[in-house]
């Protein structure tokens, strides 16, 4: 019997933040504080697809042009 | 059992304050802070009363309490860089060998984040091998 508590998906979303902060570094280098403030913002779905959408992303624009397109859904 | 609504956060607290000075083994205190937290799972509003009388029961049994939740939010983000790595993994070599899969599985929490940076450097399924022998030797 496995457990899942609501700490465990806090815990969950915390990793998720901070993993996807450190693939945005490693694609775009640091991102500006308004971006960064939007992207800790992101429910833990957005997050999720964002993890895969970095790896396309060329500027910050391209990160820009993605959040608002999550802000219009 | 019945709860009033209003008090849920405190009942919940209390509880977690009782199974901590019970000082249980940590995994049975595990299995029963998941049932408090299950049965009594709080909404925003509820969390923040929850928070703020934490912080008034005094500094002792707060660590204690924050022990059990940070131990269970440390599980969850275990299980997250676990499953992030494997999609990293996944991404850059399609699908890996289930005996590879087993080591990386069995990994530590620090290991798994190395290797979530040094992923971008493998090519094949050669260089998850290298590594994952490389951190045995360590």
């Amino acid at each position: 019997m496995k457990i899942v508590t609501s700490w465990m998906e806090e815990g969950r979303v915390e990793e998720r933040l901070a993993l996807v902060l450190r693939l945005l570094r490693r694609q775009l280098g640091d991102i500006s504080p308004q971006l960064l403030t939007q992207v800790e913002s992101l429910s833990s779905e957005q997050l999720d697809v964002l993890f895969d959408a970095v790896f396309d992303f060329q500027t910050e624009t391209d990160l820009e042009q993605w959040l608002e397109s999550q802000n219009n859904d | 059992m019945q709860i009033a609504p209003e008090d849920r956060p405190r009942v919940k607290l209390e509880c977690l304050r009782m199974l901590a000075t019970l000082q249980l083994d940590p995994a049975r205190t595990q299995l029963i802070s998941g049932f408090v937290d299950t049965y009594l799972r709080l909404n925003e509003a509820e969390k923040t009363i929850f928070q703020q009388d934490l912080e008034n029961i005094g500094l002792a049994q707060e660590e204690k309490v924050m022990k059990i939740v940070t131990s269970w939010m440390e599980e969850g983000r275990t299980e997250e860089r676990l499953a992030n790595v494997l999609r990293l993994l996944r991404r850059q070599l399609g699908d890996i060998s289930p005996q590879l899969l087993t080591q990386v599985e069995s990994l530590s929490n620090e290991q798994l984040y190395i290797l979530f940076d040094a992923v971008f450097d493998f090519q094949t399924e050669t260089d998850l091998e290298q590594w994952l022998e490389s951190q045995s030797n360590n």
